[in-house]
């Protein structure tokens, strides 16, 4: 018995050494990019999503130019205290040199404000929260704020839509709340008139007693700015309820058609994204993805893959030097599948954005 | 649709969500009665039920049968969560076995997060029945069907404990498990059919909840699981018709607050009441204040 205890522990010992011994080859060639997502739990699908898109960046800029990037990826389960973790393990045992991430709103801040006391370069494809990135110079997002495609939302159904009443159903988190806020004070500017302003927990699927007090105000729009969990349920419980307005929702719909049952549900409702179905680029992009990860592209995925593009050609500009990857990243003009983009003095981008709706059971461009 | 029809609507929707609540408080009641366990497995034994009837149905099962199996399978699962990980403890303190209840109700999130991965899944719509139209009122299928089906589960249930031979042991073994041994009742096996029976009542709770909102995931035992919980000791845990009755007021609290108060703050009213209900009536609404015995 102790002979097979001894061989065990040699065996592991070995594993750690041969472990470590790979690791400082690692530090030869190789520069490590971190990641930070939800790759588990509720919110897998946005966290997975953009680990593949910075994983498929990084395989591309590797091969067309030569270069030695990895991508070190870290489960936040979507919550702040596991994201902090994954940032210092990033920092301290991996010693990453710049970090895509965090995926979600909340976690993002979070690991924004950790990361000041070193200065390390984040760049987040996704973290739609408005304070994010005025934590500090060295934060910057690939994608628009809450505030601003809630106001974009608010203009296009107050005027594409010619909506004048709108009900609001949001959960208690800071994205939704952040969209419903702003969308609120711009649409009722414009003259609109907001009926119910609703909300519910996370974690809630009964939203019928919330929907039964909005179909009594029979509102123009239904506003959903939730996740697409969410947004499904809440569709087919409103549907169900006798509710017919059009229902519109911002970029966290995106996804939807992979939870629900029926596209029938959701069919008409339409929702502000970051990138447009039908553009060729796109196409090209996600029949790639599909192959090499076996599920579909979504925007995550690719505002991550833009992102990642984005962070390592300024790295390849500025040398492994952190504080000139992110004096260059102010400045760069980056051209990608998305279009083009820059940032602004907060390090938010300026670029498009595309309406999304559900046709016969597909995502489609809205209007055409 | 004028105020009234609108309260009486927010009362459905409280009854609704309510009869779930019921429905899966009584196994943790039952369980409590009997082994002076918290079974917080009990949750997620809801979402297995909910993965076996979906997997069933997926792989072409016809519905009734797909039930069945779900039923089933809950009902030995429950069983086994009780043969393998409770009664080893039966003598241990309660504590230890609170903390088994956790495990187990981790174990079973994990592996099912292994195999199935974390993603939701829609759930089919099984129960397509018309609406029900009272006046200006219109109650979808799924929802009447959730509560005639809770409700009649509950009567036979209460029958069940109240008329029958082995209803009479677990009474028995409720009220004192050493006399009911010396009186030749078999614990074990009295044990096991209580856990088995809160089980399969778990797998129609998940059914019925998943056909009322249709998303699977590892984690949708969590919630309703802690909701009925809370339900069963507001009612007073270890007693039948105060779970029922514990369900029945906390979605009706719920969808009160949710429509009349706050849909944000109504965790925390609907919480509020409840410390009050308990500061006053610690034994929960239909408990028995339990007498120390000297």
């Amino acid at each position: 018995m102790k002979k097979i205890i001894t061989l065990l522990l040699t065996v592991f010992l070995l594993l750690g050494l041969t472990a470590c011994g790979s690791d400082d080859q690692g530090e030869d060639g190789t520069i490590k990019i971190g990641m930070i997502g939800p790759l588990e739990g509720d919110y897998s699908v946005y966290g997975t999503a953009v680990r593949n898109g910075a994983d498929l960046a990084i395989k591309d800029y590797n091969e067309a130019h030569g270069t030695n990037y990895t991508l070190v990826a870290y489960d936040s389960k979507g919550d702040n205290t596991e994201a902090v973790n994954a940032y210092n393990k990033l920092v301290d045992e991996d010693e990453v040199l710049a970090i895509i991430g965090g995926t979600m709103s909340g976690e993002s801040i979070a690991i924004a404000s950790a990361s000041q006391s070193l200065q390390t370069p984040i760049i987040s494809p996704s973290a739609t929260a408005a304070d994010f990135t005025s934590i500090g110079s060295n934060i910057f997002r690939g994608c628009y704020t809450d505030p601003y495609q809630a106001k974009i939302l608010a203009e296009f159904a107050y005027n594409t839509l010619g909506a004048r009443t709108a009900a609001i159903l949001y959960e208690q988190t800071d994205y939704s709340q952040g969209i419903t806020k702003t969308f609120t004070e711009v649409f009722e500017s414009m003259g609109g008139k907001v009926t119910n302003s609703e909300g519910y927990s996370t974690g809630d699927v009964d939203f019928n007693t919330q929907l039964t007090k909005i179909a009594a105000s029979d509102p123009d729009v239904l506003v959903l700015p939730n996740y697409y969990k969410d947004d499904g349920l809440i569709s087919k419980q409103a549907k169900a309820l006798g509710i017919e307005s059009t229902i519109i929702g911002g970029d966290g719909w995106d996804g939807v058609l992979t939870t629900v049952e029926d596209p029938k549900d959701i069919e008409g409702a339409i929702f502000v994204n970051h990138y447009n179905p039908d553009d060729q680029k796109i196409i090209e992009l996600s029949n790639r993805y599909k192959e090499t990860y076996n599920v579909d592209i979504n925007a995550f995925s690719i505002l991550s893959y833009d992102t990642t593009t984005c962070l390592l050609q300024v790295i390849d500009q500025s040398g492994q030097d952190q504080a000139k990857i992110i004096e260059n990243l102010a400045n760069v003009q980056f051209d990608g599948v998305l279009g083009h983009m820059e940032f602004d003095e907060n390090g938010d981008p300026i670029k498009d954005m595309s309406y999304v709706t559900i046709k016969d059971g597909k995502y489609a461009a809205y209007g055409e | 649709m004028n105020t009234f029809s609108q309260f009486l609507m927010q009362l459905f929707n409280g009854i609704n969500s309510g009869s779930i609540y019921a429905l899966i408080a009584l196994g943790y009641t039952m369980v409590y009665g009997i082994a002076k366990l918290i079974n917080f497995a009990h949750g997620d034994i809801i979402m297995v039920g909910a993965y076996v009837c979906l997997l069933s149905i997926n792989g072409g099962l016809p519905l009734p049968l797909a039930i069945i199996a779900s039923i089933i399978s809950c009902t030995v699962l429950g069983i086994m969560i009780e043969k393998i990980a409770y009664k080893p403890l039966r003598n241990a303190s309660r504590i230890t076995l609170l903390i088994t209840a956790i495990g187990i109700s981790y174990l079973l999130q994990s592996s099912f997060q292994l195999i199935f991965s974390s993603n939701s899944r829609p759930f089919p719509d099984i129960i397509n029945l018309p609406p029900l139209i009272i006046g200006d009122i219109t109650i979808a299928g799924k929802y009447y069907v959730t509560i005639i089906i809770s409700v009649i589960l509950m009567t036979v249930l209460q029958l069940f404990v109240k008329k029958t031979k082995t209803g009479k042991a677990m009474r028995a073994v409720s009220e004192d498990q050493g006399a009911a041994m010396l009186m030749g009742i078999n614990i074990d096996k009295t044990i096991a059919i209580t856990f088995g029976i809160g089980s399969a009542l778990a797998a129609i709770a998940g059914i019925l909840y998943c056909a009322s909102y249709p998303i699977v995931s590892p984690y949708i035992g969590a919630m309703p699981g802690i909701r009925a919980f809370i339900a069963a000791v507001l009612g007073g845990i270890g007693s039948i018709p105060g779970a029922v009755l514990g369900g029945f007021v906390l979605g009706i609290i719920e969808a009160l607050t949710k429509a009349y108060i706050s849909s944000q703050l109504s965790d925390a009213i609907v919480f509020s009441v409840l410390i009050l209900i308990l500061v006053f009536k610690p034994s929960g609404i239909l408990g028995q204040n339990a007498k120390e015995k000297v």
